[in-house]
This record gives C-alpha cells, structure tokens and sequence, in this order.
C-alpha cells in the first residue's frame, strides 16, 4: 500500500466519522434556546469541518496518485498489515490496548498493587514474550512496590484499593 | 524597607527553604515522569501544607507548581512524552535532539531558560501587577477568544508538510473536548445517556495517550522485532549550554519571556498556549527556520522560556484579582485561603510582607530548580540506557496510575487506551500529534469565550469587531496564515527548480 | 525456571503487598473510609481539612478522594454503585438536587443516607460600586424604569448559582429583565469590575477583597440571617426580596442501606470535627460558616431543598 493509497483510506475513514459524528450531534444534542449559539453549534460545526477536511484530503490524494504514477514511488514499504513488520506491530497495537484497559479494570476491582504486579508480568511475558522469571519479578515486584512506597505511602496518594477485595 | 527585612528572615528561615526545596523535587519528579503530572502533585501536597505555617506552606505549593512546570520538560526531551501540556511544544525539537545525541545540551538548556523566564517573569509582576492587572482585565470575552484563535492560527506552524493534515488533527482535538457536559447550559453532549461520559475528555489524560501510548507501541514493536535502535548509551555524554548559546539566544528568551508572562496574566488561557505562540515566532523570525523540527536549540529555549514565564504572569491575577487560571493555580488558590490570604486587590494593603515572602519563595524555588536539575542531568540522561522495552512497561505502569490519579476514575484509563489507539491511527496516517493537544487545550476556552461574548452581546456577532485588541489578534494570525502560504510557495518554486535543475544536470 | 514458578513468584508477591497493609481492628472503621468530592476548590478545600480532621477520632482514616466531573454526578454515581457498609461516603451538597432534576443523574437524594450537614455557604449579590446602587432598591428601581436589561454573571445554567440568582431576581420582580451569564472559575466578579456584566451572584469570598478596597458594592446575602463575614450587609430578605432563604449546605451522606450504627460513628466524628478550633478558624478564610447539624435534621433540610430545587428548574425549563 503507497503512501497515496493511504491518504485516500485516511480520508475515508475521517470523512465517515465526521458524517457520523455530524449526524449524532444533529439528532442527540439540544440546540439551546436564548441568545448565543447554543451546546449544539460547536460540536456540529466542527462535525461539518472535519467532513470538507478530510473531503479536501481525499481530492489530494487522487491528484497525487495522477502526480505519481510517472514518477517513481517515493515511500513508504515500511508498514501495513502485509509486511512482517506490519503484523508485529498490528501485534502490538492490539496488545498495548489490551494492557491499558486491562490494568484499568483490574486496578478498580483488585486494587492497585495487585493489578500492577499482573500487567507488569502479563505485559513482559505474553506480550514481549520475556522468559526471564527473575526478571519479570524485579519488574513486577519492583515497580509495584516502588509506586505503593512512593506515591502511596511517602506522598500520601490514592491508590484505589480494589472494591473486589473483602475487608481486611 | 523592615517589611522586606522581615519577609526576608520569614522566606528564608530554614523550614521556609526546606519546605520550597522538597516542593520544587516533588514537582519535578511528577514533572519529569510521564504519565503523572504536577496537577496531581499539588493536590497531593496541599493537605500537608495545612499543618504548615503560612510561608513554607505557600512554599511547598510554589516550589511544587515551579518545579512541575520545568519537570515537564524532562520527560518531552528525553522521551518525546510531554510531562505536562506546556511542555507539548518543547517536544518537537528537543525530542530530536536527544535522538542525535544532544539530551544533556537540550536539558541544561531547557532549565536555564526556564529559570530565565520564570524570574523574568517575576520581575514584571513585582514592577508593574497593578497595570498588569488593569490589562487582565481589559481581556474579556472577545478578546480572549480572538488570542486563542490566533493560537490555532499556529497550527500553520506545526504542520510540517500538509496544512490539511495539521488542521485536521486541531480539528479532532476540537471535538474531542466536546465530549462531556456543557458548562454553559448544563446540557449533556454525546454521553448517550450515560453518566460516566458526562466526564468527557480530561486534557491531561488525552495528552498522556497522545504521546506515551505510541512511544510504547514503538518500543514493544522494536524489541519483538530485534531491532532496538535506541540511543547508544556511550552517546550519553553531559554536555551543558555554553555561555554563547544563551547569548546567541538571548533575545529570544526576552521575546518569549514576555509572550509567557502576558499570556499568563489573562485567565483561562495558560502554559500551552503560551509555548505554541512562542514556538512559532521563534520558527518564523529564525534565519535557519527549516530546521526547527529536525532539532534546533531555539526550539527548546522559545517554548521553555514562555511556560515558565507563565508561572510568574499567573500569579497577578492571582493574587491581585483572585482568579485562578487553570487547575494548578486554583490549588495554589486554596493554599492561600487555608492561611487567611484572601487575594485580591486589598492582599497588597494587608499583608504586604506575605506578598514580599510569595516573591522571595519564588527566587528561591528557582534556585533550587536550577541547582536540582543542573546536577540531575547525569542522572536522568541515564533512563536512555535503560532497555527501551522495560522502560515502556515502566511507562505504562506510570500512565496507568497517573491517568487514574488525575480524578480517581477508571474510565480515565480506558479513556487513556482509546485515544491511544487513535493516536496511534493518526500517527500512520501521517497526521500530526501536536496540533491535536493544540486543539485539545484551546478548544473548550474557544467555545466557551465565543458563546458568553454572544450571550453578552445579546446575539450580535458584530461584538467579535468591537475591540481594536481583538481585531489586532485576528490580523495577526491572518498574517501568520498568510506568512505560511508565501512561505510553502516558494519552498515548492525552489523544490520544483531544484529538481528541474537535476534534471537537466542528468540529461547534460 | 518455568511459568509456574513466575506464578508462585506473582503470587506471593500479590499476598506480601495486600495482606502487609492494615492490620484488622474490632470496631467500625476497619479499614480507611473512602469520602468522594465532587468538585475542586472550595468544596476539595473543605472536604479535606474535614476529612483531616475526622480521621483524629476514628480509628482508621478517612481518606478524600476527588471524583469531579459532570456537575457532582460522576462522583454520586460512584458512590451510589458502591457497598452500603459505611466505608465509602460522599461529600454532598444541594447539588444532589439540581444533578437528578437537571436530568444528569437517575437517581434522586433518596438514594443516600445523611450523616451530618457540615457547613453553608451563602452567596451574595453584588454590583460594581460606580453604577451607584447602594441598595438592592435601587438597582430594581432603575431597571424597571429603564428598558435595559439586567446581564447577571452567575455559574452555568442549571447550577446552584444560577437558580439561586433566578430565585431572587424572581422575588425582585425582574425575572423578565435579567440576561444570565455563565462564567466558570470565579471570574464574574472580574467581568464585573471590567463593566461587561452589572451583577454577579457568587461566594462572598470573591467578592470581600474588592468591596473593601471600595469597587464593587455587595448589596445582600441570600439566606435568612446576616453571615459573619459580612455583618454589615442585609439579606435579600430585608432589601425587599420576600421571603428569600437560600443557602447552600455541604455534609456527609453514604448510600442509603448502610447501617445506622455506622453512620452513627461518622456522625459523632464529624461533629468533633466541624465544631473544632481548626475547622472554625478556617471558616473563615476560606469562606464558608460551620454549621453542625446532626443526620435527622439534615434529611429534612435535603429533601425541603430539593422541592424547590425541583420546582425552579421545572418553571426555568431546565429539566431536560
């Protein structure tokens, strides 16, 4: 896939989500009432000029592939989801998105210093495929205590506790 | 001349000392780690200051939001992940620099200046907060929404290759800080009903994912790919500023000094704003303004020097007004409260020698920031040895907590993965990150300006032409417009010449 | 060494770090008692020299945890979702009530069960001192003879401010000459000092600095009584606006199943604290009047609250 290619894809994409986005502020927001502009302008407009701008992206995009096709291509093999390197990073992609909303979740639920230890290893193990326990556990252990030690208990901060713990 | 006396044997009684230096360190660990920011420091910091006497609470609170403010540019360097939004700009060129090799040399940099403009900026408040107050207020609706579109107007500036690009990721961070509740008129905008979205998008957590998730993409992607190119730890030498740097760049320091100490003083505007503008003026009056983004000191120095200079221009409405500028300066509001300093203009009358002890305590928090991070270079330059891979598990344990702590909620972190993923899109679609936090920061003070001068003006949009400031505002960033187009034009002649001249060269 | 041994070495690690923490205790609090704000600022300020002060007479602490967002919503939420066993409560306000008939929660002040209103704060009304109102009568009667409208800066429509600046207009007569605006931060009073806006209805806090140094007149608070930190000023009441008593109260409340024992224990914690040298010295800088009141008579005070709360926003149109 040539950069060009690209841009038409990213225009596409951009321009549905700006229709979409359009059309649910249209039909979710209320207009307001009284002098001003109202809650629903802005969002809208911006809706509306995110769509003209990916519009705009999207007739470059043609111009150039015409552009282009006499000269060579200039970029970019590096990736996509055809290449290795593409799918290492598809690989990760997926994987970090996992992690965040993972530890986000555990955090709430078991509670900081457990969620850590889990996210840590779960990230060092099955994500980058470490298969050096002691390092996994310095990492773990190190990290999670180093923040309960310095945020928690120097600094005083708020480490949830997890609300699927019973009382201790 | 005795209320100075005695400020000065307050401010710089050895608990007064201790309190800003452990501030200015807490500030510039949760600075200059990505993922926390100072915001969250503060409101850590702020409930011990209740035990403390007045002055080295005040202390602890300055020394903290100072030291946040440098700390931010530490992680933006080394990292290429702002620390906190006004360091957003500092990234662009710092970051470079570090991939060539020039960490320390950006770091001493960036702490000079900082420590430049923020006494700068002190200087002014000292010598004229009352007329400065006066202009303060002079920006009303009108007026501040004019400045913040003259800061969009920088985007030009940001965009690297495409316009179209640049404007489109301003335009995302537009829209992403209308998720959320309205102030204005309390009406839910896409939360579909759900009482978690009313939240909408945090700034700094947005920011968070902007930067750190695709750094971590990266750094996972190169060591499962074996080919970690990260910076050769024996190109870590610490090498500092010379003399001649600052002096080649002294005028610019003065420049953005006073774009970062007038931008401060009007409420509601701030850091960010401030390092874009003076970002861009640094890019466009620079003789060698094509290699701004590829690595130019003075890209560091502009944005460094007008954050911090902020830090100063904050404090006159502060104090001689009672208004907060942003959540940073609001919790240094409630610390003053807590120690029966009621800001505004009567602040000055009764208690003159507090207001000497504020100004000494500020000298102070910068003294220590200097000394801090002169001898925290050598330290911090080592984080680049760290295998990149665990550096990133590191960070994600960092935005995990700091994403959470910015309002204790676990929809921030999902928020965090979202936007990340996002980023992520864009940055393969070659569209450019920093406009996004751009229009992250300006977007809600844009509209809310826009709306209350139209509420103001009962509806009439002939109110946005009724002051002559605001009307130089528009001229201005229609000049910048302008400036960008004449440039890329002849930037595209010269190209096209250059490759016609090749051409024929080949075909001689 | 294989998977398992890195899961025993997680493993224990995770029992080192939980069960290294607090060690149990027979009586109510076991464990730290989580007390969600809802707002920065005044509300952050107070909640956590009370939350301070508290943790001095329990034998566990309580620790504030800011839960902002969504005009108070995001935070009741949170704690209306959690266990009713006492370690999780809310530091409220009347924001309960214009939250759920705002439209921005689904659930109303039943849904908690008070501990103890802490303190008020009453807001003033205040004008800038060259417009020469001296009294709230003289600014009514140069508006109703003039044909100019009224431009009152207050919080954003539907909040505590705003309905309160629309109750006392109301009372003035001048509920069709008045043009709201919203400002957040605090800057009305700054809005008013540039002549952008006539009034603003706010926290005398923000006002006090500038009336003494002669700028802005505060023509009257809004609740039944003159406050201690403007003795000088009238109420609303006394210049002419009726009946008017508004103030707004901030308390404890935790979610409405949990055990009158251990709202019991809070209570009695709180009222050491609120009626504490500390805490009263503090009132007064940062603008707020202590003003103990135990659980029962705090329920009835939320839910009179609430029915004109209801009422405003219903005849306002806000309720959407």
């Amino acid at each position: 896939m040539r950069a060009v290619h690209r841009d038409q894809l990213v225009g596409t994409l951009l321009l549905v989500f700006g229709a979409v986005w359009t059309g649910v502020v249209y039909l979710t927001v209320s207009p307001g009432f009284g002098d001003g502009i109202g809650p629903r302008a802005f969002p809208l407009g911006l809706g509306v000029l995110l769509v003209f701008l990916s519009a705009l992206l999207l007739v470059s995009g043609f111009r150039k592939t015409r552009a282009q096709a006499q000269e060579a291509p200039e970029e970019d093999a590096e990736t996509d989801g055809f290449t290795e390197k593409g799918r290492a990073e598809l690989r990760m992609v997926a994987s970090v998105f996992a992690v965040i909303v993972a530890y986000g979740f555990l955090m709430e639920k078991i509670g900081f210093q457990i969620a850590t230890v889990l996210i840590v290893a779960a990230s060092m193990w099955l994500v980058l495929g470490i298969r050096k326990p002691t390092v996994i556990a310095a990492m773990a252990i190190g990290l999670a205590g180093g923040c309960w030690l310095v945020f928690g208990k120097i600094l005083g901060a708020y480490l949830p506790p997890g609300t699927w713990l019973p009382n201790f | 001349m005795d209320l100075l006396y005695s400020a000065l044997t307050v401010a710089l009684a050895p608990d007064a000392i201790l309190a800003v230096a452990i501030g200015t360190f807490v500030g510039l660990v949760f600075g200059s780690i990505p993922g926390l920011t100072f915001t969250v420091a503060l409101a850590l910091v702020l409930p011990v200051t209740f035990s403390l006497e007045a002055t080295p609470a005040i202390g602890l609170l300055l020394g903290t939001y100072i030291g946040g403010m440098t700390g931010g540019s530490v992680s933006a360097i080394l990292l290429g992940i702002p620390g906190t939004p006004s360091s957003a700009a500092t990234v662009i060129d710092g970051y470079q620099l570090t991939k060539r090799g020039k960490a320390s040399l950006a770091l001493g940099t960036a702490v000079i200046v900082s420590t430049f403009g923020g006494l700068f900026s002190l200087v002014v408040m000292i010598v004229s907060v009352d007329f400065v107050a006066k202009m303060a207020l002079h920006f009303g609706p009108v007026e501040i929404f004019a400045l913040v579109l003259f800061g969009l107007s920088t985007i030009c500036g940001l965009s690297e290759k495409s316009l179209v690009r640049g404007l489109i990721a301003g335009v995302i961070g537009l829209m992403l800080m209308t998720i959320g509740l309205d102030d204005i008129d309390g009406v839910q905008r896409l939360t579909f009903g759900t009482i978690t979205l009313q939240q909408g998008v945090n700034l700094l957590v947005a920011m968070i994912a902007l930067f750190a998730v695709p750094h971590v993409i990266q750094a996972f992607t190169e060591y499962y790919r074996n080919d970690t190119q990260t910076v050769n730890a024996t190109d870590v030498s610490v090498e500092l500023p010379s003399f001649r740097v600052l002096k080649d760049n002294f005028w610019l320091m003065v420049r953005s000094a006073f774009i970062g100490t007038g931008i401060g003083a009007i409420p509601g505007t701030g850091g960010p704003i401030a390092a874009f503008i003076a970002y861009a003026q640094a890019k466009r009056s620079a003789k060698d303004g094509e290699r701004f983004g590829k690595g130019a000191l003075a890209g560091v120095v502009a944005p460094e020097t007008a954050n911090n200079a902020v830090t100063g221009g904050a404090m006159i409405p502060l104090l001689s007004l009672g208004i907060p500028g942003d959540p940073a300066t609001a919790l240094v509001l409630s610390g003053l409260l807590i120690h029966g300093l009621v800001p505004g203009p009567m602040l000055f009358i009764q208690h003159p020698g507090e207001i000497y002890a504020i100004y000494i305590s500020i000298i102070v928090a910068y003294i220590c920031v200097l000394a801090i991070q002169l001898l925290g270079i050598r330290f911090f330059v080592q984080i680049l040895r760290v295998p990149a891979h665990l550096l990133a598990v590191a960070i994600v344990v960092m935005c995990g907590f700091g994403a959470y702590a910015v309002r204790n909620s676990a929809f921030d972190v999902y928020t965090m993965a979202i936007l990340g993923l996002l980023a992520y899109g864009l940055m393969r679609a070659r569209i450019p990150l920093t406009p996004v936090i751009l229009g992250l920061v300006l977007g809600p003070t844009l509209e809310r300006e826009f709306r209350t001068a139209l509420i103001l003006s009962e509806g009439n949009f002939a109110t946005f032409f009724s002051s002559v400031t605001a009307v130089v505002f528009y001229v201005l960033a229609i000049g910048v417009i302008a400036l960008h187009f004449f440039g890329q034009s002849r930037e595209a002649r010269a190209a096209r010449n250059k490759t016609k001249q090749q051409q024929q060269e080949k075909a001689v | 060494m294989g998977l398992r041994t890195v899961k025993w070495i997680v493993g224990a690690t995770a029992l080192a770090l939980v069960f290294g923490q607090v060690p149990a205790k027979a009586e109510f609090p076991e464990k730290p008692v989580e007390m969600t704000v809802l707002f920065g600022g005044t509300a952050q300020t107070i909640g956590q020299l009370l939350a301070e002060l508290m943790s001095k007479n329990l034998a566990n602490p309580v620790v504030p945890v800011a839960r902002t967002g969504g005009g108070g919503s995001v935070g009741y939420n949170y704690v209306h979702g959690t266990d009713p066993d006492g370690y999780n409560i809310v530091w409220n306000s009347n924001s309960i009530s214009t939250g759920y008939h705002g439209g921005k929660t689904d659930f109303d002040y039943t849904a908690f069960k008070p501990i103890a209103k802490i303190s008020v704060e009453v807001p003033a009304f205040a004008v800038r001192a060259d417009a020469g109102w001296e009294t709230l009568q003289d600014m009514v009667d140069d508006i109703k003879s003039s044909d100019k409208k009224l431009k009152v800066g207050a919080s954003g429509k539907g909040s505590f401010t705003h309905l309160t600046t629309m109750a006392l207009l109301d009372k003035l007569g001048l509920s069709d000459k008045v043009i709201h605006v919203p400002y957040d931060q605090g800057k009305a009073p700054v809005e008013l000092l540039a002549g952008r806006i006539d009034a603003a209805l706010q926290w005398p806090g923000q006002f006090i600095s500038h009336s003494e140094a002669g700028t802005i007149n505060i023509l009257c608070v809004t609740s039944k009584d003159r406050i201690s930190a403007l003795p000088d000023v009238q109420t609303c009441a006394e210049g002419g606006a009726g009946d008017l008593d508004i103030t707004m109260w901030r308390g404890l409340a935790a979610p409405a199943d949990t055990p009158d024992e251990v709202i019991v224990v809070l209570e009695e914690a709180a009222q050491k604290a609120a009626t504490s040298d500390e805490f009263v010295e503090a009132s007064k800088t940062v603008g707020f009047e202590p003003a103990f009141t135990g659980h029962a008579e705090f329920g009835d005070q939320i839910a009179a609250d609430d029915k004109w709360i209801g009422e405003l926003i219903k005849q306002l149109g806000l309720n959407n």
